[in-house]
């Protein structure tokens, strides 16, 4: 009779025995075909559990378990490597016969590896410089060869790299043209000037891949975006082979990663765009950003946030704002996946003090700044829903009340669901909105020439 | 217990400083030579080295970190390592030590100011200690060997105050044989144990960029689930 094993989350293939095998097997083909193995040696010989990182986890800080202390947890993958994977560790298992992995690791690791929300704040504090966020990933990507992986994550995609749509909220292509047409007429309407969404316009300078998911509910953000290109009079295009920035893989998979960026790349050559833009997305913007050079050798096409554009083109000039159309107070989100290694901090700062009379910074700020607490992918994770309130939320969300601010901008499609729940769930009097959101209200528009066309 | 003592401190000693010498050169020469062979197979090769060496430089200078969170554990964590180095390089009689195999010395710190400097570095071995043992997180996270190496150093630095002091209510050449044994394990543990962060400590920041860099094939190279 096989033991009935539950999981935290829904997945699709769940293996009731053999998890053991199955998985350090996986993790013996990762060493095999990575780098991993020389981290992990490092890692393992330097790391003093010295829990520093503990005072800093602010799930850890919410749970107080000790599977969530950033150190705990990568202890565990760390063990499993040194025994099953080194010399020296075959031989103290022998002699020993004990610190093999065991079920309840696994039990342990596909719960603790999903809990964390790799936000990376632990790696700042850490004195020995260990990235736990990188073996939470590495122990998320060996699970995911066993086929622990929530489904929520695979489903999307599967859609994304062989369904039809392409995409990870699985918009049809007559959907994105039906919806651009909406926010085109909304933009008429409102800004009574006509704004194009240009597709497949070849030769842009700046092909668009905002996180699809902006397509079905950040209507405004889109706006925003399009004025403020429009308005600068910025060569830009959506693509319609591939209109999605969502990169599931940086948060399980090498592969998944790979896969997502090499269809991006190819999708940009296909237009003859020159660079990537990328929209408000944290996390899609690090995955390009960040590893596109690895996996697209033959030619360099940058990639640039919204952020960056849109603070470059008000720096520049390009961009009218009235500073006197959002009289609210407005605080500002650090996304960790674009903040934490100070890449993108100023930038949203420089665009604010160009229209925001009443800016609070929250406590920490920057790149030290909390995580909306749904990062690492758990925000698409529905069934994860309590957690994710009860615990890096619950900081999160006595972080933005404290700044007593009436708007909180969220540059990311993950945060500002997350925020925007976090806001429902402790009844926080102040709403939340894209930075785009906010320049689609104070934009001036002058300019009656449809863009690209 | 002459003879023992002359043999702790003469041969054994040579013999535990070489390894631990030869021992952390090997210990740099792999983890390099590894970074090295990471390198070259990730797609791609351009690494952040001045955000590398910030951060490297950072925490080897710690001063502008000692305040940012858990402030009474970071200053007295960088004082123990701190006073400890002090009191490793430029001690009298280490110095000594050294000049006897090796030929080489250097200029020492008085020895009110290394006392000083040691009973310094014992209280904040034993508040380090303490918070292993009497917090959560400590407990959950200290492993046997982390109460082991605190626990040598802290008898290191006990049997060396008072075999250098007058205040010694043991047998001296007791004392220095204790100071003299767990000292030479010490320097065999180096290359062997966590204290191996002793010499890999400037490459740290370098070897987490460089784990960033995946090969630019890596989803040729992995094949399919292991078990579907």
């Amino acid at each position: 009779m096989e033991n009935q094993k539950s999981y935290p989350y829904y997945i699709e293939k769940p293996l009731e025995y053999r998890r053991v095998e199955g998985f350090l097997a996986a993790f013996e083909e990762v060493l095999k075909n990575s780098n991993y193995r020389s981290i992990l040696d490092l890692y393992s010989r330097i790391s003093m559990h010295c829990s520093r990182c503990a005072t800093e986890c602010q799930i850890y800080q919410s749970t107080g378990r000790p599977e969530d202390v950033p150190c705990y947890r990568s202890a565990i993958l760390i063990r499993i490597y040194k025994r099953h994977f080194t010399p020296l560790g075959r031989l103290k298992g022998r002699l020993f016969g004990s610190l093999s992995a065991t079920e309840a690791d696994i039990d342990q690791m596909l719960e603790s590896f999903y809990h964390c929300t790799a936000c990376g704040r632990c790696t700042m504090y850490c004195p020995m410089g260990i990235d736990h966020r990188l073996l939470t990933r590495l122990g998320r990507f060996i699970l995911s060869k066993i086929g622990i992986v929530p489904k929520a994550l695979a489903v999307s995609v599967r859609e994304q790299l062989e369904g039809e749509t392409g995409n990870t909220s699985a918009v049809p292509l007559k959907g994105l043209k039906t919806t651009i047409e909406f926010l085109e007429e909304e933009i008429l309407e409102i800004k009574g000037v006509e704004v194009r969404f240009p597709v497949d316009f070849e030769g842009a300078e700046y092909v668009f891949f905002p996180p699809v998911s902006d397509f079905l509910m950040e209507a405004d953000t889109l706006m925003g975006i399009a004025c403020v290109l429009h308005e600068a009079g910025v060569s830009w295009t959506i693509a319609s082979g591939n209109y999605d920035a969502i990169n599931y893989g940086l948060f399980y998979s090498d592969e998944v990663l790979e896969k997502v960026l090499q269809k991006m790349a190819q999708e940009v050559r296909r237009i003859k765009g020159k660079k990537i833009l990328i929209g408000e997305c944290g996390h899609a913007s690090r995955s390009a950003k960040v590893f596109l050079p690895s996996f697209n050798e033959s030619e360099e096409i940058p990639v640039i946030n919204i952020l960056e554009l849109t603070a470059q083109l008000i720096k520049d000039g390009k961009i009218e704002i009235d500073e006197n159309a959002i009289t609210e107070k407005v605080t500002y989100h650090d996304p960790c996946n674009i903040s934490r290694s100070g890449w993108i901090v100023d930038q949203p700062r420089d665009i604010l003090k160009n229209f925001i009379k009443d800016f609070v910074e929250m406590t920490p700020s920057g790149r030290y700044n909390l995580c909306c607490g749904g990062g690492g992918g758990t925000v698409s994770i529905n069934e994860l829903k309590p957690y994710r309130m009860n615990t890096g939320g619950k900081r999160k969300a006595e972080q933005l009340k404290a700044t007593g601010a009436d708007v909180v901008i969220a540059p990311c499609a993950n945060c500002k669901k997350q925020i925007g729940e976090l806001i429902a769930h402790y009844k926080l009097p102040m709403r939340h909105a894209g930075l785009h959101d906010l320049l689609f209200t104070a934009i001036k528009m002058k300019k009656q020439v449809v863009s690209n066309e | 217990m002459n003879d023992i003592l002359n043999f702790t401190t003469g041969p054994l000693f040579s013999f535990c400083l070489a390894m631990a010498i030869l021992g952390s050169l090997r210990l740099v020469i792999i983890t390099i030579a590894d970074l090295f062979r990471s390198m070259k197979t990730a797609g791609d090769k351009k690494l952040p080295w001045m955000d590398i060496a910030i951060d490297t430089a950072s925490w080897l200078f710690p001063f502008n970190r000692l305040f940012a969170t858990r402030r009474l554990f970071s200053l007295l964590s960088f004082t123990f390592h701190a006073t400890l180095i002090l009191i490793l390089i430029f001690h009298q009689d280490h110095i000594l030590l050294i000049r006897r195999i090796a030929g080489i010395s250097w200029p020492f710190i008085d020895r009110p100011i290394v006392d000083f400097l040691a009973i310094a570095c014992i209280l904040c071995a034993i508040f380090l200690l303490s918070n292993r043992i009497f917090t959560a997180s400590g407990r959950t996270m200290s492993e046997a060997m982390d109460y082991f190496i605190l626990s040598l150093i802290l008898v290191v630095l006990i049997s060396g105050f008072f075999a250098s002091t007058d205040f010694n209510p043991f047998s001296h050449g007791a004392v220095l044989l204790v100071h003299a044994v767990c000292g030479n394990l010490i320097l065999l543990l180096i290359p062997f144990s966590r204290l191996g962060h002793m010499v890999l400590y400037p490459i740290l920041w370098v070897a987490s960029a460089v784990a960033w860099k995946f090969p630019s094939d890596s989803s040729n190279r992995r094949g399919g689930m292991v078990i579907d």
